[in-house]
């Protein structure tokens, strides 16, 4: 396992994008959180009429996304946006493989096919698991202490956070090796994301649905916007959730195996 | 001799196109095996399925006469169609991941890389190389921990004659310290300078296969003719050194079992009675012969 890990970190480490896309997660994800909490602060304030607030500013006041324990959601919540750039790093890092030939070139050189696949997994769980632990030191460091509550009250979002991180890596991972043309597959992967599932959830019920895998991400990692407006928003981390984004996983891993066992490497 | 490498009926479809039909190979250890064969003859499609990268629809092989495994594959130095590596890195990191996957020390970088004349360049990327030097990078990436196989897929391909003079070097070199090397090519000459042994390939399927001087031997012809032609083929027929009789218009064109002096054929026809009117001999050149087996 540190051998395949060793081999796919060369690849990564010694690449632009990697550090590019690292850095933005990085630099990026405080200030677009400070940004969010200005805005709502100026719109609440800012409504025209001071003798009579609105509803919305009346919640709002002492409010600060950076409260805990509201801050685990609202800070698991935009980073759940940056899931798209961790998936295209993965994206990159998996395509480069086909272009460049070095994945058929790995086998070629005494890879067994189940190495080639599982050596990407790793990444992926690694990827996954660093950007839980950045979240969970961006959100200590930011967030507001109150008292009487724990500060790590509402911390089990991260879960939901890595579970829907590594369903949607490897969602990306799939589309990869499937496809190999990167801006080919960031391109059917933001449609996906954004405009297709939508499409096909329109007309089916929601039992349905709601296992679909963006729909699944949503669940589990809700707009928090809807607090301000009184609503009840509840990250739904159920068994059956996690056990749905771990399907998912497993059965892209398995599809990405197949695909190698049927000639995929040798394929232009 | 022990086989280095045994296919037995490889065959390969795609749709309803045979690209390769009935293939069965055998190359010997410490010998220069070259697959000769036009473009699009299922060349790399062969080496393609040996090195486990394209699945066959039918057919075995053997390596080392054991079932193929991803470990028997570290044992082998192989290039495929084009040098593989990461553009962005430079060649000895390439040289790092390969030699993390064959699991050989980092200390037979420098080695290769001398080898191939390439440890200077050592810290480029990659991408900054010439066709030529991408090309020794790969073999001495396959060269990586003293491999017992060397595969090469058309490694001259598209090089100057500089770097085609270097590789042919190369693989000299490599044969020499008696590691055994497959070269797949369409170049009749240079399977013919470089290999012992030769299989040629048409159309998927295998026309040929053996020593390279008793394939592409060049042959020794004579062609011959004599005022009475009837008594001339009679005692053609007689003369065992002769293998194989042509009548082409006015003369006889044979074929020599070994290459004998033209007074000595003279001198036999002399006693048979016969007064030779035409004797030339004829050395056959290679691309009549080789458009001969493949025709």
């Amino acid at each position: 396992m540190y051998r395949l890990l060793k081999i796919e970190f060369q690849k990564l480490l010694y690449s632009s994008s990697f550090w590019v896309i690292l850095g933005l997660y990085i630099v990026l994800l405080a200030p677009i959180a400070f940004g969010f909490e200005n805005i709502l602060k100026s719109v609440s304030f800012d409504n025209g009429n001071h003798q009579q607030p609105s509803m919305s500013s009346l919640l709002l006041q002492g409010y600060s996304i950076f409260n805990f324990p509201e801050v685990w959601l609202n800070m698991a919540y935009l980073a759940s946006w940056f899931k798209l750039l961790l998936a295209v790093l993965v994206v990159i890092y998996v395509t480069n493989d086909y272009s460049y030939k070095t994945l058929r070139q790995n086998i070629i050189d005494g890879m067994s096919k189940w190495e080639v696949v599982f050596a990407k997994e790793l990444v992926i769980l690694v990827l996954s698991f660093l950007a839980v632990i950045l979240l969970i030191l961006l959100t200590l460091i930011l967030g507001n202490y109150q008292d009487n509550i724990s500060i790590f009250s509402g911390s089990s979002i991260v879960l939901a956070y890595f579970f829907s991180l590594l369903l949607y890596l490897n969602f990306a991972y799939f589309l990869s090796s499937w496809l190999k043309k990167s801006g080919f597959v960031i391109g059917i992967l933001f449609l996906y994301t954004l405009v297709i599932e939508n499409l096909i959830s329109f007309k089916l019920p929601e039992n349905i649905t709601r296992f679909f895998p963006m729909n699944l991400i949503d669940k589990m990692i809700p707009n928090p916007l809807g607090k301000l407006f009184g609503q009840n928003i509840d990250s739904d981390f159920s068994v059956l959730n996690i056990g749905f984004c771990v399907f998912y996983s497993l059965l892209f891993i398995a599809l990405n195996y197949w695909m190698l066992k049927k000639g995929h490497a040798g394929k232009q | 001799m022990a086989k280095v490498l045994t296919t037995n009926k490889l065959s390969k479809r795609y749709g309803t196109l045979q690209v390769l039909k009935d293939v069965s190979l055998e190359v010997e250890q410490s010998s220069i095996f070259g697959l000769l064969g036009p473009n699009g003859s299922g060349k790399t499609t062969t080496l393609g399925i040996i090195l486990d990268i394209i699945p066959q629809n039918t057919g075995t092989y053997k390596w080392f006469d054991q079932e193929p495994t991803n470990k028997l594959r570290k044992k082998i130095g192989a290039i495929l169609e084009t040098p593989n590596f990461l553009g962005y890195l430079s060649a000895e990191r390439n040289l790092k991941i390969s030699a993390d996957i064959k699991e050989v020390p980092y200390s037979d970088i420098d080695r290769v890389l001398k080898i191939v004349d390439l440890f200077e360049r050592r810290k480029d990327k990659f991408n900054t190389f010439s066709l030529g030097m991408k090309q020794r990078l790969a073999i001495g990436a396959a060269l990586l921990g003293k491999p017992e196989v060397l595969l090469l897929d058309e490694p001259t391909n598209g090089l100057d004659p500089q770097g085609i003079a270097d590789i042919r070097k190369l693989i000299l070199l490599v044969a020499n310290q008696g590691i055994t090397i497959i070269l797949a090519s369409h170049m009749l000459d240079e399977v013919q300078k470089v290999c012992t042994h030769v299989a040629i390939i048409k159309k998927g399927t295998l026309l040929v296969q053996g020593k390279v001087n008793e394939i592409l031997s060049g042959g020794d012809m004579l062609e011959l003719s004599a005022d009475n032609m009837e008594e001339l083929h009679k005692a053609l027929k007689e003369y065992a050194v002769i293998v194989d009789v042509k009548k082409e218009l006015d003369k006889y064109v044979v074929k020599l079992s070994h290459k004998i002096s033209n007074a000595e054929i003279n001198k036999y026809f002399f006693n048979k009675g016969i007064a030779l009117t035409h004797l030339a001999s004829k050395k056959k050149n290679l691309e009549m012969q080789f458009l001969e087996i493949t025709n």
